[in-house]
């Protein structure tokens, strides 16, 4: 028993023994274990709307959201596209499983989102260059933006109007769980929204910034 | 968390930092994997500190997420990226270059724990690396004391039996 002890034993030294240096510091670890620690108190999608907290800690909770608003207004143009006054669709670009990034403690070297434009407090601005294409059915719009490695899920929400349908890409920065860095890359992603009339004739507007986007109509150019 | 709290969590990561990282290394065979493993332990352990500072063992603690973490990351598959400014300098940098059949030694041990299955390897590192006893493994593992035995015993058994099947093909070679 004491063989195979030793035995196993200098196996496993061996095996760990010229391990290469660590990039992981104490000073590293416990300033990620500070901000993580930091965003447990931002409210989560579900926990936002339903509190039940005990008394002890509502007060906290209640502060803690307080700045979480502040801190991402992103989330108020959500709530403000939920005006009643158009009818809202979205759709969310589905599958995204990269850790996000940290939006109060950003990566500097890390790309952050952006269509072709930055990312304005988790709204992206789209830009002149992105191409809205419109499905044949005349509905289903869909913009492909880049962004990078480590993102929240983002989403195209589409607002219709009577003059034109206001578009939004968004980013959910809010359940964040990447630990301590991002890669240096961007990637593609497709956005798509479906609109609840066809679109006619109106124009498509970026809803942050209110510029008319370039339309790419896949029923125009089909060929015959 | 309270600044003297605070210095003894300091001076614990400092102690356990590479202790950790060699036995996250062990159990799960990829130094890049071991580091989030640990960065994800101690993370942890900072949330619980205000009630593990108080235990009589902190690292068990660490030890218990670690497996957990390392189980955990094994049923996801996830794949996280950590961002370095450098790229990492190659293994045993700044030592002298090791023997070339210590090499080949090295990587034939290290793919003899790779193959064998996240479970049984975590059996032999936590009982023949950890010192832990039957019973701890089996606690950490949230496994009982007779499945350790016997992964243990599997385990022992599936090393025994590569080392000799390899030892028979270099017979064969010579």
């Amino acid at each position: 028993m004491t063989d195979e002890r030793t035995e196993v034993r200098s196996l496993l030294d061996a095996v760990s023994a010229d391990l290469p240096p660590t990039r992981l510091t104490v000073e590293g670890i416990c300033a990620e274990a500070r901000r993580r620690r930091a965003r447990r108190w931002l409210p989560t999608r579900t926990r936002s709307r339903s509190i039940s907290l005990p008394s002890g800690r509502a007060v906290l909770q209640a502060l803690a959201l307080a700045v979480a608003v502040a801190a991402l207004p992103g989330l108020i143009t959500l709530a403000l596209l939920r005006d009643g006054s158009g009818n809202e669709t979205s759709a969310s670009s589905g599958g995204v499983s990269a850790p996000v990034p940290d939006v109060l403690h950003p990566p500097a070297a890390a790309p952050r989102a952006g269509g072709a434009g930055p990312l304005l407090q988790g709204v992206l601005v789209l830009d002149a260059g992105v191409v809205v294409e419109l499905a044949t059915d005349h509905r289903t719009l869909s913009v492909t933006v880049r962004v990078g490695a480590c993102h929240g899920p983002l989403e195209l929400r589409a607002v219709s109007r009577r003059a034109a349908v206001e578009i939004t890409a968004t980013e959910d920065a809010r359940d964040l769980a990447y630990s301590a860095g991002c890669p240096a890359s961007l990637m593609s992603e497709t956005l798509t929204a479906r609109l609840d009339q066809p679109l006619g004739s109106r124009p498509i507007v970026d809803g942050r910034t209110g510029r008319a986007m370039a339309i790419l109509d896949r029923l125009a150019v089909r060929p015959s | 968390m309270h600044a003297d709290a605070e210095a003894l969590y300091r001076e614990f990561v400092a102690a356990e930092l590479h202790s950790l990282l060699r036995t996250a290394y062990l159990l799960c065979g990829s130094w890049h994997t071991a580091e989030d493993l640990v960065q994800t332990t101690f993370v942890a352990l900072y949330r619980a500190w205000s009630r593990v500072e108080t235990w009589n063992d902190p690292r068990a603690y660490a030890r218990r997420t670690l497996t957990n973490a390392f189980l955990s990351a094994r049923r996801r598959r996830a794949s996280q990226e950590l961002l370095f400014a450098e790229l990492p300098a190659a293994s045993g940098a700044g030592q002298a270059a090791p023997d070339e059949s210590d090499l080949v030694e090295r990587e034939r041990q290290r793919e003899l724990l790779r193959r064998l299955p996240p479970r049984q390897r975590a059996v032999l590192v936590l009982r023949y690396w950890e010192d832990c006893s039957v019973a701890e493994t089996a606690e950490l593992l949230g496994i009982s004391t007779g499945t350790v035995k016997s992964q243990t015993a599997d385990a022992l058994c599936a090393l025994r039996r590569t080392l000799a099947v390899e030892a028979a093909k270099e017979a064969s070679h010579d």
